[in-house]
């Protein structure tokens, strides 16, 4: 999954890049709104965390641009302004949530998720595919009870195809939503990935649960 | 300690005005019984006179003496000894002509007296009590009858004398009902009176009563509403002064509220950063890398609330004007010299500035000066544009010097230039940069303020200026 962080405090952006990355989650970081704006005209961001006081262009300015560009994505604000007029503000100007410093980085992560479980529609924090389980809270993938070692990669392609089941998912999709933008990796490197998580998740005598699709990608069905 | 002793305006125009009335009612009733008393008196006295002068007018001198015509008429109120009437008539020899039968042993006058007006005296007559007595010389009439050719070429008849006493008891007993009725009168009055004046006072001060509850049941959140005028005229003045002090009260309570908005907000963004790096740096201590980073980001937000904390308590010791000031001799190019090495110990890579301070000497507290300039550097330096073009003059005006640092920086409107010396103004609201606390300016302000230095800011495209305005004679403090 891929996130935005508008975050003018480079202090508190090394540590959300930080914590979000081993989360599992690529992290794209601006300072400021117009910054932001450059990088959502070029990517797809699965969430972008908001900060509202930023220098030139503020936070609401910033979302008011990105909804007039009709553009989808889940803005979760993460601001110091409490007032309730502020949030009312933000969530009426199209935020999704509405977080206040200071922040418990735990919380901040579970309301990532459900928004990302808002975007593909799905309520509940498990994803089963036949007798596979992928708990999306605990990170953590079962079959048949016991419980399999994904790392933070490996989980999160499994993951997105999971979200996307039954639609072809591209290696470049993959590789954007895995790695922080300008980041270079090589399609050789998703193969690889996900060859060991079909070494890890599937059984000798049934059929891989994620496909390859020849010229395009992967697709769970 | 004892508390100043709290005085009534209810009581003290009760007291007064009741005090007062009551004075004047007294003293009315004092003339007004005074005047009875004459007027009762007088009647009196003119009774008793008439009586005499009948008496006088029926003495008749005839050619054989005097004949008293009523000598022979019996006059019941001369007979008994309880009175009322008694009578003499003196003779000119000192003899005694005629006495009533009342007066039996008793005497009115003790011998002949020549009275040539009637004269009143009050007259003890026991055992029957009080008397008025009029004494009145007269002379007799001559009895036209008598042949008195020779005696009256004699003269004129001798005068005799008349003493006629009447029993006063009745006018007395006048005198005292009428100062029974006037002081019930007085009772009655006073009573009136002070019922008026009580719910006189108590209607006159009830607008002032309502505004003492108004103002008890006022709380903090009710400041902003201004109080009612009663349509008292006494009132409206201080109803008037009451709204504007309360708006005072309001606005700097208002302010004081920004301030501690301001002060929790810009200890958000530290407090945020400092609990996301502990959690993060705890959840995966293994990645060191990051954690020794967050160790130093700790130490920097440390030093930056360390910053914070030692320029809002500068702020509050200077509101509360505990700030110590020596003043002393300076030379301003020496302090120049100084703020400049500590600004190239801070900052090594700050730009240079043109133009110097000439050895002039001033009088001022040299850290406080010190302090002052070297905010107002750093801030130069800080947010100047490149070029940054920074620059110091000095210049003598009228009867000050004038120091102005100046640096290229982005446009300020009038507002802003105003503005930037409050606690927390940035010129982009979300511009905190997590090293400068937005308090400098404010503490610049008010040590200017405390050393008696005037402190202007201005903007002429594309270049920044702050300019100290220093009186050449400061007095001591």
């Amino acid at each position: 999954m891929k996130l935005l962080v508008v975050e003018d405090s480079e202090r508190l952006q090394r540590s959300l890049f930080t914590g979000l990355s081993q989360e599992g989650f690529a992290v794209d970081l601006a300072r400021t709104a117009e910054e932001a704006l450059d990088l959502v005209q070029t990517y797809t961001y699965d969430v972008i965390i908001l900060d509202i006081m930023l220098p030139g262009m503020d936070g609401f300015g910033f979302l008011q641009r990105l909804r007039s560009q009709n553009n989808q994505t889940h803005v979760l604000i993460l601001s110091a302004k409490d007032d309730v007029q502020d949030r009312v503000k933000g969530l009426v100007w199209g935020a999704d949530d509405y977080l206040t410093k200071p922040f418990v980085f735990g919380e901040l992560v579970a309301r990532i998720r459900a928004l990302l479980r808002r975007l593909h529609q799905n309520k509940c924090p498990v994803l089963k595919i036949g007798d596979l389980r992928l708990d999306l809270a605990l990170r953590q993938v079962s079959r048949q009870g016991q419980v399999l070692d994904l790392s933070a990669k490996e989980f999160s392609i499994l993951e997105y195809l999971a979200l996307n089941r039954g639609r072809v998912v591209t290696r470049d999709q993959l590789a954007d939503h895995l790695y922080q933008s300008g980041c270079e990796s090589s399609s050789n490197v998703i193969d690889v990935l996900v060859y060991r998580i079909r070494k890890k998740i599937n059984l000798p005598a049934e059929d891989p649960v994620i496909e390859t699709k020849r010229g395009f990608g992967y697709v769970i069905a | 300690m004892s508390s100043p002793k709290t005085i009534s305006i209810r009581g003290l125009l009760e007291r007064n005005l009741l005090l007062g009335i009551s004075l004047v009612l007294i003293a009315f009733m004092t003339l007004l019984g005074w005047v009875a008393r004459s007027v009762f008196q007088d009647r009196f006295d003119e009774a008793v006179l008439d009586e005499a002068e009948v008496l006088a007018l029926l003495t008749i001198q005839t050619d054989q003496g005097l004949d008293l015509l009523f000598s022979h008429t019996i006059m019941p109120e001369y007979e008994d000894p309880r009175g009322p009437h008694y009578f003499e008539i003196w003779g000119p020899d000192g003899q005694l002509l005629e006495r009533s039968h009342s007066l039996q042993n008793r005497k009115l006058l003790e011998n002949y007296e020549y009275f040539p007006e009637p004269v009143f005296t009050d007259l003890e007559l026991p055992p029957h009590g009080p008397c008025r007595l009029v004494t009145l010389s007269f002379s007799p009439q001559h009895d036209s009858r008598s042949s008195t050719t020779e005696n009256s070429a004699d003269g004129p008849p001798p005068s005799l004398t008349i003493a006629l006493a009447e029993r006063r008891e009745e006018l007395d007993e006048l005198y005292s009902q009428t100062l029974w009725i006037q002081g019930i009168a007085l009772l009655c009055l006073m009573a009136l009176i002070f019922w008026q004046v009580r719910r006189g006072l108590h209607k006159g001060l009830a607008p002032l009563n309502r505004l003492g509850q108004t103002l008890a049941s006022w709380g903090p959140n009710q400041l902003n509403t201004p109080l009612q005028d009663p349509a008292v005229r006494e009132l409206t003045p201080i109803i008037n002064q009451l709204n504007g002090l309360l708006k005072r009260v309001a606005d700097r309570l208002e302010n004081e509220r920004l301030f501690s908005q301001n002060v929790a907000h810009e200890l958000r963004t530290p407090i945020a950063e400092l609990a996301s790096l502990a959690e993060v740096g705890r959840t995966w201590p293994e990645n060191r890398q990051a954690v020794e980073g967050f160790f130093e980001d700790v130490g920097h937000i440390s030093q930056h609330m360390q910053k914070m904390v030692a320029n809002l308590l500068g702020l509050a010791r200077s509101e509360s004007h505990r700030i110590q000031i020596n003043k002393e001799e300076l030379d301003l190019a020496t302090l120049w010299d100084r703020v400049q090495e500590r600004m190239r110990l801070l900052n090594p890579n700050a730009p240079a500035w043109r133009g110097n301070l000439p050895a002039v000497s001033i009088v001022s507290d040299e850290s406080m000066l010190e302090l002052v300039l070297l905010n107002l550097v750093q801030n130069a330096v800080a947010h100047a544009l490149p070029p940054a073009d920074l620059a110091v003059a000095f210049e003598e005006q009228d009867n000050h010097w004038v120091l102005s640092l100046s640096n290229r920086s982005e446009p300020f409107t009038p507002d802003q230039l105003q503005d930037m010396f409050r606690p927390f103004w940035r010129k982009h609201p979300g511009s905190g940069d997590g090293f400068h606390s937005g308090l400098g300016l404010a503490l610049v302000e008010h040590y200017c303020a405390a050393l008696q230095i005037g402190i202007e800011a201005h903007y002429v495209a594309p270049t920044f200026s702050i300019r100290l305005h220093m009186p050449k004679n400061q007095p001591d403090q």
